[in-house]
């Protein structure tokens, strides 16, 4: 479903006179449909910067990342002109962030419903759905109609991974979506996560800590800063 | 794939006699928009971008870069020294809200068919409220001047249209009657924006629209406007030098400097991944 081959990115800094930074370079690996696949590397090795290119935030210097989608059909994500990117966000390819962005002055409840009333979901369903995701990763009732700004990093969290789940992705970029949860609550999200592959969502992620990971991997790929990539391992 | 609602393509407008040299020597390489040969102001040369009907797109850069140019070509205040604006109505006709110039530059038409066109399908919000509103005759009865430019003409029906106007954009209806001169900054900006609203546009322009309010006011016309395109879908663009306003209300976001487009990409791309040097020091200039 979605193939990344000799993918690079860097970054040209203009305002320190051009200087280069290496994302990463050379990253190829694939997923199949209702699998996941953890990227691995230590801390800067470039890990969301990969997440950020398949979701098109980054633009990848070299390489393709084909997706094959039901609505366009077969893809290159790398090249893809911007309405189309819009098009697979809104429907197809769901994102969970290390950190929750969202508008300001925007409640819990509206901030959860908003991928579905995009994706033309009636207003009131799109609501009454982030309700029960809401209660299921156990956000207290009392936040639904508070903005999510002044929340606790793990409530913040929580809400973040709500409104990437409310809809069926074909494909989902998770970046560290459990880093600060405590155990229960990340049993609760790998549950949900597990019941997304079921249906068929194949999923790229990026996960903090190995034991957590490796309860949802179907295989590894781990980048290497230095000289390319080591292929990808079962665990 | 939808087709565009607008396509514009080799917008250009020279202020000045213009010469051969004028395109080649100024931009954002030269550093300058004033061309050295002939002193024209190139206010902005080979414009090109897609608007679709769902879609806010933004155009951010500093001043005289060219962006409220841009759009007061779109809204015919001003001729285009070239290029062309295709609207596309998909199969939309006259009663249908429609103009019955689907697939025609638009440039290329009369000044009372682009006023027919003006008054049937766009809005606009100006910087300034002096330029989008008459200030000594009642907020209702700029509107009313409006839904009678657009046809109108039941005057209990116009006194009604305008007041669920203004109370869309959270005037108060019993207001209507005064003159926006006695309204704050951001009731007059919102009179205006129940002014451009009230022909039920296809095309919403937005020229620097809380530039000079203070930030609470700021924010809630910024979140008047979200709720109204939510609400009306009107394809919206949004001219503004102020990243954060770009960031909350647009996907896509056009950047220009030197009456040149230097920079187009998805809104998120643009802050994350910015790519030319005026973009990259815009985004690292943010607060």
């Amino acid at each position: 479903m979605l193939l990344v081959k000799n993918l690079h990115k860097s970054f040209t800094l203009h305002m320190l006179g051009g200087k280069r930074i290496e994302a990463f370079s050379d990253v190829s690996f694939q997923v199949a449909p209702g699998k996941a696949v953890v990227l691995s590397a230590p801390s800067g090795g470039g890990k969301s910067s990969v997440l950020k290119c398949i979701y098109r935030t980054y633009l990848p210097d070299a390489g393709v990342i084909r997706f094959q989608s039901p609505s366009l059909g077969l893809v290159d994500l790398a090249s893809l002109d911007e309405h189309r990117v819009l098009v697979l966000r809104r429907g197809e390819i769901g994102y969970v962030t290390q950190f929750l962005k969202v508008l300001p002055r925007v409640s819990t409840v509206d901030v959860v419903s908003e991928p579905l009333i995009n994706a033309g979901v009636d207003a009131e369903l799109a609501r009454r759905r982030a309700v029960e995701t809401l209660r299921r990763l156990r956000i207290p009732e009392a936040l639904f109609s508070a903005y999510p700004a002044t929340f606790s990093g793990g409530e913040q969290q929580r809400v973040n991974i709500a409104r990437a789940l409310i809809r069926r992705s074909r494909l989902l970029l998770l970046d560290e979506p459990t880093a600060s949860l405590d155990a229960e609550s990340v049993g609760i999200v790998l549950d949900m996560l597990q019941d997304c592959k079921e249906k068929g969502t194949a999923m790229v992620a990026v996960f903090h800590d190995r034991s957590v990971a490796e309860r949802i991997a179907d295989s590894f790929y781990t980048l290497r800063p230095d000289d390319g990539f080591v292929r990808a391992a079962a665990p | 794939m939808k087709q565009p609602l607008l396509r514009v393509r080799n917008l250009s407008k020279i202020f000045g006699p213009g010469c051969p040299r004028c395109a080649a020597d100024t931009g954002p390489e030269a550093g300058t928009n004033i061309c050295p040969h002939c002193r024209s102001v190139v206010a902005c040369h080979d414009i090109g971008f897609d608007l679709h009907t769902d879609e806010v797109l933004g155009v951010v850069g500093e001043s005289g870069s060219g962006k409220s140019t841009v759009l007061r070509l779109l809204h015919f205040d001003w001729e285009a020294t070239a290029g062309e604006v295709m609207l596309y109505e998909n199969g939309r006709s006259p009663d249908g809200g429609g103009t019955g110039f689907d697939g025609v530059n638009l440039l290329s038409l009369g000044s009372y068919r682009q006023r027919m066109i003006r008054n049937r399908i766009m809005g606009i919000v100006f910087q300034n409220p002096h330029l989008g509103l008459k200030m000594h005759i009642s907020s209702g009865g700029n509107i009313a001047e409006r839904l009678l430019a657009a046809g109108w003409r039941h005057v209990g029906e116009i006194r009604r249209q305008a007041g669920e106007l203004l109370e869309r954009t959270e005037v108060p209806r019993a207001r209507m009657d005064e003159p926006p001169k006695h309204f704050s900054g951001g009731m007059q900006q919102r009179v205006q924006i129940a002014k451009a609203l009230s022909n039920s546009p296809a095309i919403l322009l937005l020229d620097e629209l809380t530039t000079g309010l203070d930030v609470s006011v700021q924010a809630r016309v910024l979140d008047l406007i979200r709720r109204l395109h939510r609400e009306m879908q009107v394809a919206t663009l949004v001219v503004s030098h102020d990243l954060g306003v770009v960031r909350m209300l647009t996907r896509r976001t056009l950047v220009m400097k030197c009456g040149r487009i230097v920079e187009a990409g998805l809104t998120d791309q643009i802050l994350e991944d910015p790519r030319h040097p005026y973009t990259q020091l815009m985004v690292s200039s943010m607060l």
